[in-house]
Order: structure tokens, then sequence, then C-alpha cells
């Protein structure tokens, strides 16, 4: 399944880069959305270095790490961002723009899995996609907030290396941050 | 389609941190027990500097409180006292300090006895002032006396604002009978209370009829400021013919400043056998500090009244093991730490997470500090109370004088001096005498018996410069 970027602008750039999944998808990207990952960004340059006409030509940057339902999420969430090199939008723009990302966010986050934000977040961080990075690490923060100690182990895959009695000593004296937490 | 998980079982260190630094401080504390790692992350003092790096990230959005507590400071060479407001920001640092002096009369220690908006109820040698420190703009009302009779006057005094007529009122609470035993006994038993509002609006004092009024209170009993209205935590004492003694039940109390009535709030229940309470706002609730004991050692609890009137609604915030006496959480910082008062004459700020503390003021040992304590709201709070408006009454022909000067400032002060000196200087001499000889308790005692002194006739008089020559 190869996805192409939708209503290019004729205006802005329509320089596009093909990145290839750990599935051996490929996905056409607009450069913009493209440079937001830093990872692609750093690739991209080097290899700009190594063949100067390398700027619109077919190169494909294979992404061992990341799958492709997890990278269709990254780059739709990274074209909701504000694009570097568009247009300036005047303030009535930009509002709209603002409200449908915000709804944009809040559904994308309604759908979501616990593991796949995880996944997300790994895709994000090994991309070095800072934006997609702040925004999913703060869903994680606001998932975990009011969950329980257990549900957190399981959940990042921890071991408890705590005694029974240390933990349980621990327990007693804040059992204030323990009270009105999320059942598992 | 097969979905590898390629790192959820062994998430990147930085990735958990910054998860880990969005988060509030309770969930922080339960989740160092999650393992040791986590624990000595949460704990490390570079989480701190990380949370509170975050904290002043300019996007994030936070109502800025400020603190302000009143400092009386002396000069080591010449011995002069300075009476200053030490104002500290919402991270836990001295911003600055405004000093009293261009307007305070009289050297003894100010008192912060409420604070509204962004404005100050100040008492120094019966002088009560509402004063802007942003500003410096301010307003007086002299508190009226002729006797020294110390143990009748104002025992309780609080800021409200009514915004139905946009009109800050100084509530003050004064017994009118002699209580039995000493003078200086501090718990008195009341037969009857007399209930005064100050307008600063129309500069008037009036007396309430209001005879609902069964609360009994400690002569240090200090309100706080929310939603306009002055809260104190009193006791309501009902004597049980049947078993001859009386009992004890603390209550909430308010005065809503546009009715002129006291309400009741409820207190959690949890509570009901404490009896010493430091209140507080915090996050914009009504906050309870009280102390308890458990095998493992004494500690502070705060609570807190997450919905306003809401029983259900009080929740414990934070426990903290006891290291001081009278522990008052003021506000947090915006890094999630708390400012707290200790003791009456320290500042702290306290981090829960790894129950280290710093010590804000006093910066020097051995500087006295004064009792006032206030938290106040700067920057969120739009500033109904026009400064043009602020000593304009179509009734006081003094005023003429005032509005000519254009500034509200040390000049004025000394323009009002000129006029009723006599009384005043002897009374201000008799002060800052009193100021030098005395050791820091004594000197306490004085102010507390200051207040004690505004006798019950000073509410006759209820034109504030209307007695011109008299004082």
């Amino acid at each position: 399944m190869s996805n192409t970027s939708e209503n290019p602008k004729p205006s802005s750039s329509s320089a596009k880069m093909t990145l290839k999944t750990s599935d051996n998808e490929l996905f056409e990207v607009e450069e913009a959305v493209a440079m937001k990952f830093c990872t692609v960004k750093q690739y991209f340059e080097d290899e700009k270095d190594s063949d100067v006409a390398a700027r619109g030509s077919t190169t494909v940057i294979p992404l061992p790490n990341v799958h492709s339902a997890v990278l269709a999420t990254l780059i739709s969430y990274g074209k909701k961002l504000p694009q570097s090199n568009a247009v300036a939008d005047n303030h009535e723009e930009e509002e709209t723009k603002k409200k449908e990302r915000k709804k944009y966010e809040q559904g994308l986050l309604k759908n979501l899995m616990p593991g796949e934000l995880l996944d997300l977040i790994s895709a994000a961080n090994y991309l070095d996609f800072k934006e997609g990075l702040e925004f999913f690490n703060q869903a994680l923060a606001d998932h975990i907030q009011n969950k329980s100690v257990e549900y957190v182990r399981k959940f990042f895959g921890i071991k408890n290396d705590y005694e029974p009695h240390e933990e349980e000593k621990y327990r007693e004296e804040y059992a204030w941050a323990f009270e009105g937490v999320d059942e598992d | 389609m097969e979905n590898p998980r390629i790192f959820s079982q062994n998430i990147p260190k930085d990735i958990v941190h910054d998860v880990l630094k969005r988060l509030p401080v309770k969930s922080l504390q339960r989740f160092k027990s999650v393992c040791e790692t986590w624990c000595s992350l949460i704990s490390s003092s570079e989480f701190a500097k990380a949370r509170y790096d975050r904290a002043n990230e300019p996007n994030n959005n936070m109502t800025l409180w400020r603190c302000g507590c009143i400092e009386q400071r002396e000069d080591i060479n010449s011995g002069v006292f300075s009476a200053w407001l030490n104002i500290i920001d919402y991270n836990g640092f001295m911003l600055e300090a405004k000093s009293l002096d261009s307007f305070i009369v009289g050297r003894e220690t100010p008192e912060i006895l409420g604070s509204c908006n962004n404005l100050l109820l100040v008492y120094c040698c019966f002088y009560l002032y509402l004063w802007n420190p942003s500003s410096g703009t301010h307003d007086m009302f002299e508190l009226d006396y002729d006797s020294t009779d110390y143990s009748c006057g104002v025992l309780m005094c609080g800021l409200g604002y009514d915004s139905s007529s946009d009109d800050y009122k100084a509530v003050l609470v004064s017994h009118t009978e002699s209580p039995p035993g000493s003078p200086n006994n501090d718990y008195y038993t009341l037969e009857s209370f007399s209930i005064s509002t100050y307008s600063f609006r129309t500069n008037t004092l009036k007396e309430i009829d209001d005879n609902e009024f069964p609360y009994n209170f400690d002569s240090d009993t200090q309100g706080v400021t929310l939603n306009g209205a002055p809260h104190w935590v009193l006791r309501r004492e009902e004597y049980n013919t049947e078993v001859n003694y009386n009992s004890i039940a603390m209550v909430l109390v308010y005065f809503d400043p546009a009715k002129e009535h006291f309400y009741e709030l409820p207190l959690p229940c949890m509570l009901d056998k404490h009896y010493e309470f430091e209140l507080g706002v915090l996050g914009g609730c009504l906050s309870l500090t009280c102390d308890d004991y458990d095998p493992s050692g004494s500690h502070f609890e705060t609570w807190v009244m997450k919905k306003y009137g809401v029983e259900e609604s009080w929740e414990k915030l934070f426990v903290i093991p006891y290291f001081e006496e009278h522990l008052r959480p003021l506000c947090f910082t915006k890094n999630g730490d708390v400012l707290m008062e200790a003791n009456r004459k320290k500042i702290v700020i306290y981090n829960l997470l790894n129950n280290s503390k710093r010590t804000v003021i006093p910066n020097i040992e051995s500087n006295y500090c004064g009792f006032g304590r206030c938290v106040y709201n700067v920057d969120s709070m739009v500033l109904p109370y026009d400064e043009q408006r602020l000593n304009l009454s179509p009734h006081n022909d003094e005023l003429a004088m005032n509005t000519e000067s254009e500034e509200f400032d040390g000049s004025l002060m000394s323009t009002r001096s000129q006029q009723s000196d006599g009384k005043r200087q002897k009374r201000e001499n008799k002060c800052k005498n009193k100021m030098r000889s005395l050791s820091t308790f004594a000197r306490f005692n004085i102010f507390r018996r200051g207040l004690l002194q505004f006798s019950t006739s000073f509410w006759k008089s209820n034109k504030r410069r209307k007695n011109n020559g008299r004082i």
C-alpha cells in the first residue's frame, strides 16, 4: 500500500521523498513534512552531499525500525503541523488551522491503544520527530497519570526490584499518593 | 499484519524521563515505588531541575502567584527599623522588596490582615491600610481608641471585596465585654460581639446588626480571602447543660461583603477530631493544614476543598513530615514545590518528592520576621478598584486637599501628620522606643496587645477624617 501525499499545493515545493518501512511499504511524502523527521533530514543531507543531482530524484530512504501503520500516523500528524515553508497565514486562517489540529489530535488519541502509543513514541524517537515526540509523550503522561503502580510496571515492562516489606512501608508512609487511583 | 513492538519492553531512559517530568507531584510520589531506578530518578536534583525548566517554558499556562511577607529589618549600625514587603515569585525566589515606610505610621511591625486581588490590608499602630504594593497607592483608616483597656478590642479582621458596589471592605470583629480572668488570657468567654465593616470606597465604618455570630476564636486567628470573602476557622461552642461543659466544634466561616453576613462551610469529616488548623488558599481552593500523629512520627497534612462549598470534594493533597511548628502552605511554585510559612517567621520552599527544603526568608537568621503572611495573585486579576477613585468620597472635605497631590505617596502622609500630630507623635514615639528595647517575643506581644487595644468605642466614630483635630 503506497501512500501518496494529498492535495499538493502548486505554490509550495512539491518535491517528494520516498520512505521505506520495515515491512517494505513505500511512502511518498512531501519534503516539507519529511524534513520534520530529523533522522530523515540527516540522511537526505548526507545523500545530497554525495550526489549533487539527488534533489528531486527517487532516492528511497529506508526506515527499518518503523512499521507502516506507525509511519502513516506520524506522517499524518506531521502534515497537520504548521509547515515551515508555507505561505504565512492571516490570523483567521491560523486559528482555523489550530482548531482543526486540536480536533485531529483528539480523534487520534481517542482511537489509540496504549500499546500503539508506545510504538508511536519509539518511532518518533528513532526518527527524531520532535513535535511528534512532544505530543505523544504528553499523551502518555496523561494516560498514566492516575494509574496504579502495577499498571505502570506492566505497561513499561518493568520488574519490581523492591522487597515486599519495603514497598509496604512506602505505601503506608505516602498513602495519600495512592488514593483515588484508577482501577486496573 | 504483523506489528512488532520493538521498544515497548525497553523504553529508552530519555523517553521515560520526558514523560515523567510532565506528571503532577502526586503521581510522581506514587511512581517512586515502581522500581528503584524510577525512585532515584524522581528524587534526583536533575529531575527537579528538568521539571523546573519545563515549568518555566513560556507556553506553560499557569496562574502566576506571588507571595509576600512583611519583614522588619534593623540596621545594625544605626538601629533604625524599616518595614519591607518581601515579594516572592512563583518560582520561589525573592523578586523584590517594597518599603512600607513611606506610608506606615509608627514603628511596630506591620501585619497583613488580609489580601484580595492585588490589595493588602495592613495594620500598624492603630491604623488600617489598604495598600496596592504594585502601584504604591494606599488608603488608610484610623482606628480610634480612648481606652487603655487591654481586654477589649478587635480580635479578628478580614478583607473582602463587594463586587456589587465595587468596594473593598474590612470586617472587624470585636467583643464588647471584658472577659473573666486575667487580661493576658488569649481565650475569652465572650458574651457578645460587635461586628463592623469599613468601606474603603466610602471611607465609612458601619456597625452590623448581626446577632448570629455564635463563634469563638484565639486572638491570633487569621483568615484568608477567597472569592472576595474573608474565611476563618472558628470554634463553635455549645454549652451542654447535662454534662456541664462546652462541646467544641470547629467550623469554617466566611463573611459575605455584599450581604454583610457570616456563613459556614463544611470541614472534611475526617478532620473532626482536630482543633488547630492553618487556613490557606492553594491553586484557587481553600486549604487546611493540621498536624497528625502516627507510629512513624508526626506530620502535617494539607487538604483542599476542590469544589467550593462541597464537603465531599475535600481531598488530601500532600503530607509532610514534621520539621517545624505551624506549617502553613502558601502556594505551589511553578514546578510543584510548596512555598510555605513555617513557625510564623520563615518562608520555606519544600520539595515534596525528595523532602528537601530551602529557606527563602529570612536570608539572614538574625532578622526578625514580621507576621505579615499573605498570598496575592498579581497577574491574573484585573484591578477593578480604580486608583483615582481610591480616596474619593463626597463626605470628606479633607479630600479636596488630597486630590491636589498627584500621587498617593509619602507626601500625603506628611500632610496628615501636620494636622493631627499631637497624639500621634506621642504614640509613634512610644512605639519606637518600645521597639528598640525588646526581644522578639516581647515585640510580638506588644503588637498583639496593640490589636487588642482597639476598644469598642472606635466604632462610634464613623467618619475617618471628620474629626480633624481630634485623634
